[in-house]
């Protein structure tokens, strides 16, 4: 909004906006000074004589009267008009308070929505990072998963192409216990030993499933067929050269076997003359494949 | 909006009306519009040179320089072989002295009459007393270098106030008897100078300014008048002549007084508009009133200049002000309701907006 122009040149202006009262106001008191200028400048005693003979001195007493009955009245008008001004601006001023009142509740209103609506957020907020974090974990473990499907899928395949047809089955058992051990597997079972006792099972189960159906296979039985130990111990290597590389690196991958609690695996990895005694000497395929699952991935 | 028409009343005074030239010069640097002017003697005088002029300022410039010069040289000139022959009869017939008072009673009696035969011995008295005592030629010669009557005619609205004279002494005798209070004096005529013939213009305005025993009547429209500051003495009717403006539709208007305690009264005139310039902060009498009357001399006419210019100043000071207070109270109330209505638009608008965070 333009601020109020105020015009100086109000003389100019006065032409077209005469208010005769405000002259009158304001010049009667010039008149009534100059006549009561001339009174008190005139008081000698013939003058005082004429003007009261000539009647002149009640007219210019009453000049002087009627002036400042003016001025009263000038002022009297100029007040109540200058009261309804100020009733106006009152007026006015209420309903700027009104007006700043209804902006405050408002405001007040906006500020509480905001707060709750800041509340709210950071609520969401926190569940937000909880679900994202929760499918973090889950993306996460099925990956996980995956790999370990994956890894499987590959050391089971990789049996199933021959790849280790040099060794003996409980070797291949071994070896292929081992990678997974060590592998995306046996991440995924360590951990969901610690978290999910079930599903880790489960897992244990399957691999030792698909062992005996390795096994089952390279031995030509049936799962709960107790066959001599020979048939799961008899290596293949023809090689001796490639035999001794491979003894060694079993006997360095299984020195943590001990023969009482870990008997296949001792068996398998250090070789000894003498059989521990906890070793079945004849053992079907899930017997060995359970043994050799719970030795390796439950050791400590 | 309607403009509205200012009138300027220039009351008679003699020297004084030097006074007047400051104001003029003031109401000029004010931005004062006149529209008309009206005046008696040497308001009327004063009056002609700026109904003459093309603007406010040009007559207050052009007044200065006229009253400047009549500071330097009075115009006031005796006539000396008829004051002196005047002198001689009055000296001569010292014993006839006992014979004024009949004069006057003859005078109060048959106004407009010439005097009789029998006092034919006084026949010299009479011609020196009605022709005036003082020249008009300088006046005359003033006129003729500053007053351009074709100007004159196509100029402002001028109007004069003349007195009918009934003779020097009768008029004379009637004023004092108004002054004390006895019998108020005839009123004034007052004569619209631009519908005068271009011949008898100067003859009014110098009838106008003609003080009985000092200027000699002058004859305008087939009548004998002599200074118009005369009529209606008691309230100074003919000296301060409001009348013709108000006549003519003028509601804003404007009053020089030239003396001090003005008997004029602004409350006669109900329906006009009046802005009085009085002389307030000192008295405008610098040696009593009958030589101030005739003081054109150097010591005296610049002072009242000055004095006209700050009592205007001063008088204009409290009506500007005034009508500032009122226009800024009108113009900020105008304001404060006008930038109310901005705000209705606005409330809307914030209502529905709350309304929305429901």
């Amino acid at each position: 909004m333009p601020p109020v122009e105020i015009k100086n040149d109000v003389f100019r202006a006065m032409n077209f906006l005469p208010e005769k009262f405000v002259v009158d106001f304001a010049n009667g008191i010039d008149v009534a000074r100059d006549h009561i200028r001339f009174q008190r400048e005139n008081d000698k005693f013939l003058m005082r004589i004429l003007n009261g003979f000539s009647g002149k001195s009640a007219r210019r007493q009453n000049e002087i009267n009627q002036s400042l009955a003016d001025g009263v009245e000038g002022a009297l008008k100029w007040l109540t008009e200058l009261a309804h001004s100020v009733a106006k601006t009152n007026y006015a001023l209420v309903k700027v308070n009104e007006r700043v009142a209804v902006i405050q509740k408002n405001v007040i209103d906006l500020a509480h929505y905001s707060a709750e609506t800041r509340q709210k957020l950071e609520a969401l907020s926190v569940q937000l990072h909880s679900r994202i974090d929760q499918l973090s974990h889950e993306i996460n473990r099925i990956d996980i998963t995956q790999k370990a499907k994956i890894q499987l899928d590959h050391v089971f395949d990789k049996w199933g192409a021959g790849r280790l047809n040099h060794f003996s089955p409980i070797t291949k058992c071994y070896i292929t216990l081992e990678e997974l051990y060590w592998g995306n597997f046996g991440d995924l079972c360590r951990s969901q030993i610690e978290n999910n006792q079930t599903l880790a099972q489960t897992m244990l189960e399957n691999l030792a499933n698909r062992l005996i159906q390795q096994l089952t296979k390279e031995a030509d039985t049936t799962a709960q067929q107790r066959v001599g130990l020979s048939t799961w111990t008899n290596q293949h290597i023809t090689s001796e050269q490639i035999a001794t590389d491979w003894i060694e690196a079993l006997n360095y991958a299984g020195d943590w076997a001990e023969p009482d609690p870990h008997p296949f695996v001792f068996t398998t990895t250090q070789m000894p003359n003498q059989l521990p005694v906890f070793l079945p000497r004849i053992c079907s395929a899930e017997r060995v494949a359970e043994a050799m699952v719970s030795e390796i991935f439950e050791r400590n | 909006m309607e403009k509205l028409k200012v009138g300027l009343v220039l009351s008679g005074g003699g020297a004084k009306g030097a006074y007047q030239v400051g104001v003029v010069k003031a109401l000029s640097e004010l931005g004062a519009q006149v529209d008309a002017i009206s005046g008696a003697s040497i308001g009327a005088l004063n009056g002609a040179i700026l109904a003459s002029s093309p603007s406010l300022a040009e007559g207050a410039q052009r007044l200065e320089e006229v009253w400047l010069k009549l500071a330097q040289s009075s115009p006031l000139v005796v006539k000396m072989p008829k004051y002196f022959n005047l002198l001689a009869i009055a000296g001569l017939n010292i014993q006839g002295l006992r014979y004024l008072d009949q004069i006057f009673k003859f005078i109060t009696n048959s106004r407009g009459k010439k005097l009789p035969n029998w006092l034919s011995q006084w026949a010299g008295v009479s011609e020196a007393l009605s022709s005036g005592a003082l020249s008009h030629d300088p006046l005359h010669q003033l006129m003729d270098k500053y007053l351009n009557a074709d100007a004159l005619i196509s100029g402002l609205p001028l109007y004069i106030s003349v007195y009918r004279s009934h003779g020097a002494l009768s008029d004379i005798f009637s004023c004092v008897m108004a002054e004390i209070g006895i019998k108020n004096t005839e009123k004034s005529e007052f004569l619209h100078i631009q519908s005068l013939a271009k011949e008898e213009m100067k003859s009014a305005l110098l009838a106008s300014a003609a003080i009985p025993l000092l200027f000699a009547p002058q004859q305008v429209n087939n009548q004998i008048y002599s200074d118009g500051g005369q009529g209606g003495w008691e309230k100074m009717q003919g000296n301060t002549p409001i009348t013709p403006l108000l006549k003519a539709g003028y509601k804003m208007i404007i009053v020089t007084h030239l003396c001090d305690g003005s008997m004029w009264s602004r409350h006669d005139f109900p329906d006009a508009t009046i802005l009085e310039i009085r002389p307030t902060q000192q008295s405008i009498s610098r040696g009593g009133e009958i030589s101030d009357l005739l003081g054109f001399d150097s010591s005296k006419i610049p002072s009242w200049i000055e004095q006209g210019y700050t009592d205007t100043h001063q008088c204009l000071e409290k009506i500007i002000k005034a009508t500032q207070a009122r226009h800024e109270l009108r113009t900020s109330e105008k304001a404060v309701i006008d930038s109310e209505k901005a705000f209705i638009s606005l409330d809307r608008q914030m209502e529905n907006a709350m309304r929305r965070l429901v």
